[in-house]
Parts: C-alpha cells; sequence; structure tokens
C-alpha cells in the first residue's frame, strides 16, 4: 500500500503484541447492522505514475491562462508569480505543519502570520488584521457579522456596485443570522451615488455600508464622500479592496472605513477555478476582540526573548463554543506564506511600480478600445486595473469569438448594477504585453465591424 | 542530566530576525515585464494615497534566506511524529501537490467557459462520486473551504429542507458536550439554538438525555463519529430512530473518518450528512493552518438544497454546471470551494483504491491500538477496551503522583523532537491527553514515543521542575501568552531600511 509503512509481517507482529491474530478483532465491537459487509466500490488503488498520467490527462483537455491570453478579472487575477514563492512553499517545515498552538516549535508559521499581518496594516493603513480567511466574500460576510455585533442593528448595506458573487455570500449568511440587507442603487457614473445612499440611511438604522473599491465595474468609487455620508448616520464602513489597488489608491483608513476585507489571490496564489483563495480582514484597534480568525502576537517566552503566538483567542469557538464571534477554526496558511513571501518580494521598490505598471496597461486597452467604432466606455471615472467596454452586440457574443482566437475577453455584465447584455467586464494586470492589448483591439474592431462571422 | 543526554531537538539556526528590519534602500526582489506602450494619465490627487504603503526593499537572496531561517524553526511531518488527536497528522504524498500544480489545473480562472475545463469537471465529479461511495450517500459538494464550513453548508442544507416543508419553528441543533467548539458556533451563525445534551463517561451518547431533549423544535443533531474519544457510537442506529421519529434530521462531523474507511459508512448508519476534512483523512497538507476542504454529502432527499451551481453530465458525456432553483439565492464561497485541494485528495483516493483505503483505517486502527497498549503502564487511558483511531488518556495521575500537569508533558515531548499531543481536550476528560498516530507512522516510530513517553514519567519523577520548565531544547521556551493578549503587539511598528 502506497503510503502505509507496515508490511504484513509488522502486522502480525504488532498484533501478536496485543495478543491478538487478526486485525479485523479491532473492529468486532462495530455493531454488526452498520458494517459495511462489501468492498467499497472503487477501483484498486493505482501506481504514481498511473495518477500522474490520469491527470495529465485530463489537464491536457482543458484550457488554461498559460496557454490562452486572458482579460478575466472580477477578483481572481492573471498576474506574476515568482518562482521563489513554490520554492518556499513546498519546503515541509511550511507545508506539512499544523495550526501553530505549540508555538515554541511553530516560530517560523507564527513569525510569517505576523509578518503577513504587518503588511496588510501597512496596506490597508488600519492597526490589525488577522491571519487571513478563506476568501475576499466569506471575509465580507464575517466582517458584516463584526459590525452587527457592534451597533446591533440587523441591516447591512450593500452598494449595486459590489461583487455580485460577493453579495451572494453575504446575503446567504445575513439571512442566516436573521440580518436584513439592502440594495443602494448606482448611478449614472457607475458608482454609487452619494444621494442615494443618503436616502436609504435615513429610513435604516444600518450597521454598515460595505464600499467596494475599485467597485465591481472597475471604477474608483467616490470614497471619501460615501464614507462621510454612511458614518454620519452611524454605520460602519466596510471597504472592500483590490488589494493590489492600495500600491497608488488611498488607504482604507485614509477615508474612514473601520473595517477591510480583500481577496489577495493577485499576491502569488495561482487561480485553481477559484480556490483555494486568500481573503484578508483587517480592522481598527477598537475592534480588535470581535474579529474573527487567528491573530498573531508578539511577545516574550521564558528565556527572555522575543517569540510570536496565537493571541486574543478567547475570541474563537474552541473557547467560546457557540459565543464565539465565528466558527472559524482554520485560515488559508500556506497561501498566506505565498502572498507574505510576494510581498517580501514586492518590496518597495516594485510596489509602485506594480500600481503604475496595471494602470498603464488599462489605460491603454481603454485608449484602443475606445477608437474601435462601435465601442465605447460607458464609464469615465477613474479606474485601476479593470474596465468595462460597451459593445456593439453582446458581450457572449464577443467572448466566444475572442476565444477563437486564444483570447479570453472578459466577463459578461448583464443585469450588474445597471450594465446590459453588450456590457463585459475586461482586467489588465502587469503580465500583459503591448501586443496582446493591441490583438485585443484588432479582436474588437473585427467584431464589431463583422459581428465575429468575417473570418 | 540523563533525559538532557536524550534530547533529540536538533534545531537549526538562530531566530531570524523581523523582515521589516532587512534590505537596504534601493534594493529590489520582484521585476515586471517591461512595457513598451505610453505611460497612463496621472489618476487625480483626490483618489491617490498619501504616501506608498513603507515596505522594506529586499533582494531575492535575502527573501529567501529569511524565510528558509523561518521554516527551521517549524516541527513538521518530516521531522517527527504528530500524534495530535482529531487532526490526523499523516504523511502527505508528494504526487498531490504535483497533480494539483499542473498546467491546465492551477491555471484555470473561475470564469472560464465550461468547453475550456472539461477535465477539471471530470475530476471533480469523479471525486464526488468517490466521496459518495465512501460515506453512502447520494449527493456531494465539494464547495466547502474547511470543516467548520461544511458543518455551516450542511446546516443551510438542513433548514432548507425544514423550510421547504413548511416546518419553520425548528430552531434546535442537539449537540452532545464532547462535541468540538465548531459545532455550536456554526449552529450558532446560523441563527440557530445549539441544545447541549450531556453524554455518558465515554463520551458516548445518552440515549435517555436523547430522548428527553428531541421535539417539535428539534431541526437536527450533529454527532461526530466515531467520537472525540476515538469510541464508535454504538447505539447509532437507535439515535437515528429516536431523532427522525421527532422530526429531525442526524449531521456527522466526519473529523474522525479516518477510523472507518471501508468499514462502515454515515449513510448506512442513519446519517443524513456528513462533511469530510480532506485535510485529515485525505491527506491534503495542513499548510500551517489551511487551505484545507470540507466538503459534504447528502442524502438523496437532501440533495436538491445543495446549492450550485453543480457539475452535471449531458446526454452527449460534456460536463456542465448547472443552477439548482430552489437555492440558486445561496452561496458560501465565491466560487466554487478549495480545488486545488479537492484534487489532492482525489489523487490520494485514486492512489489508494478500495484496497489501500481499507488498508489506511486497518493501520490507523492497528497504530492506535498499539500505542494505548504499549502504554498502558505509562499514562492511564479512558475507556481503553475499544478505541478505534485514537485513544484518550489523562494526566490526571501524574498530576496527582508527581505534581506535573498534561500542558508539562506536552512541552518536555518537544524536546524529544515530538509534537504534543492534542491537550485540554475533549473537556470532558479531566487533564486529557489525546493520542492520533495515524497509519503512516512505522512500528519504530510507535516504539520510539513510547519510550520518550518512559523516560519523561521518570523525569516527572525525580525531577518534576524539569517538566515545569520545559520545553528546554527548542528555538523558544514557554511563551508569555498573558502578555501578548493584554498588552497586544499585532504588526510590526518600527520604520523599514529604504
Amino acid at each position: 500500500m502506497p503510503y502505509v509503512p507496515h508490511a504484513d509481517e509488522d502486522i502480525r507482529q504488532m498484533l501478536a503484541v496485543m495478543g491478538l491474530d487478526s486485525i479485523e478483532q479491532l473492529f468486532s465491537h462495530l455493531p454488526s447492522n452498520v458494517r459495511l459487509g462489501r468492498d467499497i466500490d472503487l477501483p484498486l488503488g493505482l501506481s504514481e505514475e498511473e495518477v500522474r498520467n490520469w491527470f495529465s490527462c485530463a489537464a491536457s483537455i482543458n484550457h488554461g491562462t498559460t496557454e490562452l491570453v486572458s482579460f478575466l478579472g472580477g477578483g481572481v487575477y492573471d498576474t506574476v508569480i515568482p518562482a521563489v514563492i513554490d520554492a518556499l512553499v513546498s519546503r515541509s517545515e511550511f507545508l506539512t505543519a499544523y495550526t501553530p498552538y505549540q508555538p515554541e516549535v511553530s516560530q517560523g508559521t507564527l513569525q510569517a502570520i505576523y509578518e503577513w499581518q504587518s503588511f496588510v496594516c501597512r496596506l490597508t493603513g488600519l492597526a490589525v488584521a488577522n491571519a487571513s480567511m478563506y476568501d475576499g466574500a466569506t471575509a465580507l460576510a464575517e466582517a458584516c457579522q463584526v459590525a452587527v455585533a457592534t451597533k446591533r442593528k440587523p441591516l447591512v448595506v450593500l452598494p449595486a456596485t459590489l461583487n455580485p458573487r460577493w453579495a451572494r455570500v453575504v446575503r446567504t449568511s445575513m439571512r442566516g443570522a436573521g440580518i436584513a440587507v439592502v440594495e443602494v442603487p448606482a448611478g449614472i457614473a457607475g458608482t454609487t451615488d452619494a444621494a442615494a445612499l443618503e436616502s436609504v440611511l435615513a429610513n435604516a438604522q444600518a450597521a454598515a455600508f460595505v464600499l467596494p473599491n475599485p467597485n465591481y465595474l472597475g471604477l474608483v468609487e467616490p470614497v471619501a464622500e460615501l464614507s462621510a455620508v454612511a458614518k454620519a448616520a452611524g454605520a460602519i464602513v466596510i471597504a472592500a479592496v483590490n488589494p493590489v489597488s492600495l500600491t497608488l489608491l488611498k488607504s482604507p483608513a485614509e477615508y474612514g472605513a473601520e473595517l477591510c476585507v480583500g481577496e489577495a489571490q493577485p499576491f502569488g496564489i495561482p487561480p485553481t477555478w477559484g480556490g483555494p483563495l486568500l481573503g484578508f480582514l483587517s480592522c481598527t484597534d477598537e475592534h480588535k476582540r470581535r474579529i474573527p480568525g487567528r491573530i498573531v502576537g508578539r511577545t516574550t517566552d521564558s528565556r527572555g526573548q522575543d517569540g510570536y503566538v496565537l493571541t486574543l483567542q478567547t475570541r474563537e469557538q474552541h473557547i467560546r463554543r457557540e459565543k464565539a464571534t465565528s466558527n472559524i477554526c482554520s485560515n488559508q496558511g500556506l497561501n498566506m506564506m505565498r502572498a507574505t513571501i510576494y510581498l517580501a518580494m514586492l518590496g518597495a521598490g516594485g510596489l509602485v511600480e506594480l500600481g503604475e505598471a496595471n494602470r498603464a496597461r488599462i489605460e491603454a486597452l481603454r485608449k484602443r478600445a475606445a477608437a474601435v467604432p462601435g465601442v465605447t466606455l460607458p464609464y469615465t471615472g477613474p479606474v485601476f486595473n479593470e474596465t468595462v467596454l460597451r459593445l456593439p452586440r453582446p458581450a457572449r457574443e464577443f467572448r466566444a469569438f475572442a476565444r477563437k482566437h486564444g483570447v479570453l475577453a472578459g466577463i459578461p455584465l448583464d443585469g450588474v448594477a445597471d450594465c446590459g447584455p453588450n456590457d463585459i467586464l475586461v482586467a489588465v494586470t502587469e503580465k500583459r504585453a503591448l501586443y496582446q492589448i493591441d490583438q485585443y483591439a484588432a479582436l474588437l474592431a473585427e467584431f464589431a465591424a463583422t459581428g465575429g462571422k468575417g473570418k | 542530566m540523563s533525559g538532557e543526554r536524550q534530547v533529540t531537538s536538533g534545531w537549526l539556526g538562530e531566530l531570524p530576525g523581523s523582515l521589516f528590519d532587512k534590505g537596504g534602500p534601493g534594493r529590489r526582489g520582484l521585476t515586471f515585464p517591461r512595457w513598451e506602450g505610453e505611460p497612463a494619465p496621472k489618476l487625480p490627487a483626490s483618489v491617490l494615497r498619501a504616501a506608498p504603503a513603507d515596505f522594506p526593499a529586499i533582494s531575492e537572496p535575502e527573501v529567501m534566506r529569511h524565510f528558509t531561517a523561518l521554516s527551521n524553526l517549524n516541527h513538521h511531518i518530516e521531522r517527527g511524529m504528530y500524534p495530535l488527536g482529531s487532526c490526523t497528522m499523516k504523511y502527505n504524498p508528494r504526487l498531490n501537490e504535483q497533480v494539483a500544480a499542473m498546467q491546465g489545473m492551477a491555471d484555470l480562472h473561475p470564469e472560464q467557459d465550461v468547453a475550456d475545463i472539461q477535465g477539471l469537471l471530470g475530476a471533480l465529479m469523479h471525486l464526488e462520486k468517490a466521496l459518495c461511495e465512501i460515506t453512502g450517500f447520494a449527493g456531494c459538494s465539494l464547495v466547502p473551504a474547511a470543516g467548520a464550513h461544511g458543518e455551516y453548508l450542511g446546516m443551510l442544507v438542513i433548514r432548507a429542507w425544514h423550510e421547504s416543508r413548511g416546518d419553520t419553528g425548528r430552531t434546535e441543533i442537539l449537540i452532545p458536550d464532547s462535541a468540538h467548539g465548531t459545532n455550536p458556533a456554526s449552529v450558532a451563525i446560523m441563527g440557530m439554538t445549539p441544545r447541549q445534551i450531556a453524554s455518558k463517561a465515554d463520551g458516548r451518547i445518552d440515549l435517555e438525555a436523547l430522548k428527553a431533549a428531541v421535539g417539535p423544535k428539534t431541526a437536527g443533531i450533529m454527532i461526530t463519529n466515531p467520537n472525540t474519544l476515538g469510541l464508535f457510537e454504538n447505539d447509532i442506529v437507535e439515535v437515528s430512530r429516536i431523532v427522525h421519529e421527532a422530526g429531525g434530521r442526524l449531521y456527522m462531523d466526519g473529523a474522525n473518518l479516518n477510523a472507518i474507511l471501508g468499514k462502515a459508512r454515515p449513510g448506512d448508519m442513519g446519517f443524513d450528512v456528513v462533511h469530510m476534512n480532506l485535510h485529515k483523512t485525505f491527506s491534503t497538507p495542513h499548510g500551517g493552518g489551511g487551505p484545507g476542504a470540507g466538503p459534504i454529502c447528502v442524502a438523496e432527499d437532501l440533495v436538491p438544497f445543495l446549492p450550485g451551481p453543480r457539475i452535471g453530465k449531458a446526454a452527449d458525456g460534456t460536463f456542465t454546471l448547472e443552477r439548482m432553483p430552489g437555492v440558486d439565492d445561496t452561496a458560501i464561497h465565491a466560487y466554487y470551494g478549495n480545488v486545488g485541494v479537492c484534487l489532492r485528495a482525489l489523487a490520494y483516493i485514486l492512489r489508494n483504491g478500495r484496497n489501500g483505503l481499507k488498508r489506511v483505517t486497518e493501520c490507523a486502527v492497528l497504530n492506535a491500538n498499539y500505542l494505548k497498549h504499549q502504554l498502558k503502564d505509562v499514562i492511564e487511558v479512558q475507556h481503553a477496551e475499544d478505541c478505534l483511531h485514537e485513544f484518550v488518556a489523562t494526566g490526571a495521575g501524574w498530576k496527582r503522583d508527581f505534581g506535573v500537569r498534561t500542558l508539562d508533558i506536552a512541552k518536555r515531548l518537544l524536546d524529544y523532537g515530538v509534537h504534543a499531543p492534542t491537550v485540554y481536550f475533549p473537556l470532558i476528560v479531566e487533564e486529557a491527553f489525546m493520542v492520533e498516530p495515524t497509519e503512516t507512522e512505522s512500528r519504530e516510530s510507535l516504539d520510539h514515543f513510547v519510550a520518550v513517553m518512559k523516560r519523561i514519567r521518570e523525569e516527572a519523577a525525580t525531577d518534576p521542575d524539569l517538566l515545569h520548565g520545559a520545553p528546554h531544547h527548542t528555538p523558544v521556551g514557554r511563551m508569555d501568552e498573558a502578555k501578548a493578549a493584554r498588552d497586544p503587539d499585532l504588526r510590526w511598528m518600527g520604520p523599514c531600511n529604504c
């Protein structure tokens, strides 16, 4: 058997030590009416080579973002992953370690979590961050729960410009806990209208307003204005950000957000069809005893050395059971390690350059797209690395047309905010070269002229 | 000191210092592809941050050295035994890592068309079917990203089923007091009420207490089987009858599934839902705390309540993603869960096959019973008669005889290169010391653990302070956890060298 050390003779000897002669005796106390009286109906085990071939075959009929040119985003992006990440996280010391409950033999994991928390705080400008969450969407749902528990008002306001996948996760979580959700519509600029927010908040005692930045349409929201409106109405502002944008954009602390969440997949994590990802959660000091998830603190040991431990654990389920702030009892450890290594590699020198690389490419695409007859930019506000294009025909048709040319053109937006069937969400990261953006524009031109039926 | 000569800690290196203190002005790690186009127009100052985040400036070799130095401070499975009860710290095959990292798997974007991901969907459906066969159920959702996440989805499914019948008064979930803390927490975040029921001394369900607790408010019961003491719930069929007759459904916490693969199936015992921890039973790595995966399998009549999109197969053999009409507004993850972890688990299942999985369970149970037998004169075992894959001992005798607590034993084990077992859980056992060796420990490894425990017992008898101060040979000593909580230092405050 592949991963069990025992030979039959080992088993015989171990049984003999216990005065037994058959392994079956160890199961004899299982009630007979629940015993499976047959083998489970699976094939016999395969060799390593056969399993590898099985997966190679499966992978070979997939078409991923290495083979194709990806302009897909919406929360998960095609980004540069330095080789050191795989080299480091494949070390047994990180890969196979358990949760660092024994700090004396877990300082590697603990210090890395502390450094992750430090990076997140520096990006968001907030005082506290946890060790990570399943993904950005679940981090947002948890942040909403924190706000509701703080304000003791069972209502949360979501903008129409929030990622619809995230909104669905938040609504599911709120519904379970009996918390109402109200949506505030988008204005013609594709961002949340401050007056509309004000009137929604005037009619409802909301615990929180979720402020996505950039929003799902790629647009920078009027964060200072919206935040002021929400705070005046007594709601906690929860920023939901693409953390890459924090290389350039105002930090959530600068516009008064008390909680900030996001999806950190772009920091060195392959997309793997949407999981495992890396949610993060950050907050002001006053919320530190209410947020979910693991938190590492620096302290001293019995020998007078600095060291790290899991702390503030009285929030957590293994202590508080049903009174815990959440049922979370894991973090995305290895993905958090990937992101921490990524941010170390990014460093002060790469930080602004990464932001500017995204900016240059998205603006280049916008300029070229807007020059194509029949294609328009429905929203003119500032963007970071994602934009909406309005096409002369349905976005789904363009997507299919571009795919034939090896290009993943974007995400159709029909039904999101005020978007219609001809709107498509396009992401351009630091990985895209100018010739790929030119190719995209050429595909747009051909599609606009011929409906993709020309060739 | 004879004990001191025996320690096998072998730790490398020194504490590496903070990343934020390293590097120097102008140093670079990551660089980006050259841009040959025009520069972007400047963003308005009103949207820009006042100053870039203060990051260290570090070169690639320094980054490698820093994180390698950190790694040297960790215990891990290849370093030594990891007998954490309830955590199933088995060997993590490297084949699993290879298949999940393949081009055509790791580089798939979640918004791609189904035509581009046929191989992936086929693999995931294969895993769903294998998990259903292993657990005796009809439908599977791979979405939950962890065991606790599976509990949450399981509760959503059970509640949706009750609501579909117009039965809205069922708000209570019964939970034995031997349960893991996530069980009541998962129920509470759903807005339902966890109702604790007393278990018997061995953690098994007390049928009289159960009969007294069920009623028109009962939505269901959550049971860990084998339970947190490693004991099979012998009355499970009767428990199932009582709960079902009262109108509730049975949820199984599958944390301990490693004990019954190929021997017994939750679906055959009367359960309606089970979650599995792929990072326990199916060998995917713990990664220092995640990512794991906690898929659930459900009985036939609950399948319509699993949120979509669900993987289907069209008449022409192509795989599809299908919306689930009744629960289309339900989602617990932005996408489809921890797909990369699911692929690792599938590799493990294919590699083992039906014969291998049965052998896994047999040797897990053999190892636990062998260890329990060999430790019988060293530490007192609770309910020794019929444990499966793990057992719970108590340090109460050591406390009484030597003035040494279970925590001290656990910390002294670290000096010998053995990770501590799970201590002080389950809560119903005094000075609990919970050992799960798993099937991937050899007989020699188990014998080493026994020898170390005997040595520590001698130390406790002759020099208890050696244990009180342990560990002595680890990179750091016992941490001041009270200080950490009282005066939290949660991020590096100093400026960087750049």
